[in-house]
């Protein structure tokens, strides 16, 4: 029999893929594969073959899946762990098994995310890897991720004032393709040092006091912006700073931290809501408290964790006079409809501090 | 002092335990009457209308207690042990009670046992709230829990009665809040009962075979308590029963995963998926259960599979 060769895919969710691919590629030498472009078909797929009441990143990701598997991906990357996102990758293999497609899937974790379950899953997959050379890898990898995290935020701040449209972008994606191919932690953070550093160089033409617009939510739809209608690029081009200090690097302090995040919630939470839920009221604070023009609160339908977060905004934004936008998005959200809303919400928040 | 115990969610789990602890301790108790349209629209309209549907019946007993004890019982419960967690929405309940109802007086205290916050740990600081000692909450915790589990192992033989008996049965898969809720389960059960079908609960299980056999199928991988119980349930009594029903609410969590999954794996049994929401739609319920039962009949007499 004729030994199937593995090509390994993440699905997309903002750029966050190179990290995953560089240790699938590394630890276990299986080839990776990109999820074709997302389009309208990657969400009909995804719908189509899901259940009616399931989150809307399931339906993407499998919609990513499909696709991926048409072009000959057999093993799909997973967290494994988290509120039911643990258990996609149950409900996933059984509906591509179900549509005939022969793959394996990767849940990183299963329970409490921890690196040491990280490692077992890879040397379950590799029993050649040993823990030194995985941490080598682990240790670029995460270098690589706090890097990217620290000048996409920076970008978001910045990007609706630079001087030459598109510096920022062209900018980001030239790190991102360099640091593709880094061979270890050292050379990624000299290499992400030079690029903090040329970025501070891009021409920005920033007033003073630019209106301040903070995203927050669950961690898929903030990350991805072809599941949020590109609200990030509808605010840049607005004139809007961004503030959202959610991504990965954050979730990844904020699963082990929610007694801190509690402690920073201004008294309206007293226990873990589930998955980073405590970490959306924990920022909103952090931001109603530091000075902020609006608040944008995203999801993806039938989120439960961040529904229950949204009875606690609510409260804190009538307390606090903040207006908190909130937004759920699903493989049916207009863009049109969704612009409008938006639209609205700027305006308010401009004649609000016109008075 | 009269506690109010709202009856919706995790009551239908630990009825027992609770009430018996309170009466242990002679303090006097009352539970919310069954759901009915009142308290539905009591939580509809003091929820965030994607929140589930199960949740909202909570919030509308809650609603409904406010004036009519001194606290109301609302134990903030993540896990009853190491993997053994429950829904996000479950967890938060607390939280999302006291900014519902910020004026609420809430008796409560937290079992989380990743913190070490143990189920007895929890009901000695609830009987110290209420001005217990320790001694005396420890006696009566423990006296209402050998009852609570008494009880649940008297219904478990009853079941298995029942299942070794003759007559059509069906299999009811659902969680305990949905099965027992007057507005939920109860529609279905009593069609079921009035037909002459008998009613086997998947959770009506012992738990930690249950819980044995859902490992075996998945691994270490479902860390939803009441999840892992059903799905053991359901291993261990599908292949006694004619017809299996998914009773669910809109937009349950671990629904979405686990009763698709069924649908999906269980090929040689009829399965009927309801899933109620705040619509109220009766009509269309009982037009479903009428062609289940009709199926069903029919593959008991051995015509047709029963398959759709």
């Amino acid at each position: 029999m004729a030994v199937i060769e593995k090509i390994a895919c993440t699905p997309t969710m903002g750029d966050y893929h190179i990290l995953t691919d560089m240790l699938m590629e590394r630890c276990l030498n299986y080839k990776t594969m990109l999820c074709p472009p997302m389009t309208k078909r990657t969400l009909e797929l995804g719908a189509r073959h899901s259940p009616d009441m399931i989150c809307t990143p399931f339906k993407i990701t499998l919609g990513n899946f499909i696709e991926a598997a048409e072009m000959g991906a057999n093993v799909f990357v997973m967290p494994g762990a988290g509120c039911r996102l643990g258990f996609y990758d149950i409900l996933q293999q059984q509906v591509l098994s179900d549509l005939g497609y022969e793959c394996e899937m990767f849940p990183l974790f299963d329970y409490i995310p921890s690196v040491n379950r990280m490692f077992k899953a890879f040397n379950d997959a590799n029993p050649d890897l040993t823990r030194e050379d995985f941490d080598a890898v682990m240790d670029t990898v995460v270098r690589i991720a706090l890097d990217m995290d620290e000048l996409a935020d920076f970008m978001r701040r910045n990007i609706a004032f630079e001087v030459s449209k598109g510096e920022y972008e062209k900018h980001y994606k030239a790190y991102l393709n360099s640091a593709k191919t880094v061979q270890s932690a050292a050379e990624a953070e000299s290499i992400g040092a030079k690029y903090k550093e040329d970025q501070k160089a891009i021409k920005i033409n920033k007033p003073d006091r630019p209106i301040r617009i903070g995203v927050i939510g669950e961690i898929y739809v903030v990350v991805e912006s072809f599941s949020n209608c590109n609200l990030e690029k509808w605010l840049a081009e607005h004139g809007v700073e961004i503030i959202r200090p959610f991504d990965l690097s954050r979730m990844a302090v904020a699963i082990f931290t929610v007694d801190e995040q509690i402690e920073k919630s201004g008294g309206y939470v007293d226990y873990n809501i589930g998955s980073t839920a405590n970490d959306a009221v924990a920022q909103a604070y952090e931001m109603i408290t530091g000075g902020i023009d609006g608040i944008i609160h995203i999801k993806p339908s039938s989120c439960s964790p961040e529904i229950t977060a949204m009875t606690i905004l609510q409260n804190m934004s009538r307390d606090h006079d903040i207006p908190i936008m909130y937004l759920t998005f699903d493989t049916e959200t207009s863009e049109a409809g969704f612009h409008t809303r938006l639209e609205a919400f700027h305006d308010m928040i401009v004649m609000k501090g016109l008075k | 002092m009269k506690i109010g115990i709202p009856r919706a969610l995790l009551y239908y789990y630990h009825e027992d335990l609770w009430l018996n602890f309170f009466k242990n301790l002679h303090i006097e108790t009352i539970v919310s009457p069954e759901t009915n349209k009142d308290i539905i629209k009591k939580g509809v309209n003091n929820s965030i209308d994607e929140g589930c549907f199960s949740s909202k019946i909570f919030i509308g007993h809650v609603e409904y207690m406010l004036d009519k004890c001194d606290m109301i019982f609302v134990p903030r419960i993540e896990n009853s042990a190491i993997r053994e967690e429950y829904c996000t929405r479950i967890f938060g309940l607390y939280d999302l009670v006291r900014n519902t109802f910020p004026n609420a007086k809430l008796l409560h205290a937290d079992i989380n046992y990743l913190y070490r916050k143990r189920e007895s740990n929890a009901f000695l600081e609830i009987g110290q709230t209420l001005g217990k000692t320790k001694e005396e909450s420890l006696e009566a915790y423990k006296k209402a829990m050998l009852t609570a589990n008494n009880l649940k192992e008297d219904k478990i033989l009853k079941q298995e009665a029942l299942l070794n008996g003759d007559g059509l049965k069906i299999l009811i898969f659902s969680h305990a809040y949905n099965t027992f809720d007057a507005s939920i389960g109860k529609v279905v059960t009593d069609f079921f009962a009035e037909n002459n079908i008998k009613i086997a609960y998947a959770d009506l299980v012992n738990e930690k075979k249950a819980r044995a056999l859902t490992k075996d199928a998945y691994g270490n991988r479902i860390y939803w308590k009441i999840t892992a119980e059903l799905m053991g349930g359901a291993e261990t009594y599908k292949d006694r029963v004619d017809g299996i029903v998914l009773i669910s609410t809109f937009p349950c969590g671990p629904d979405s995963i686990f009763n698709e999954l069924m649908i999906r794996i269980v090929k040689d049994k009829p399965i009927l998926s309801l899933v109620f929401d705040d619509q109220d739609a009766g009509a269309g319920i009982q037009t479903r259960l009428e062609s289940f039962v009709d199926i069903i009949t029919a593959a008991g007499r051995g015509e047709g599979n029963g398959g759709y």
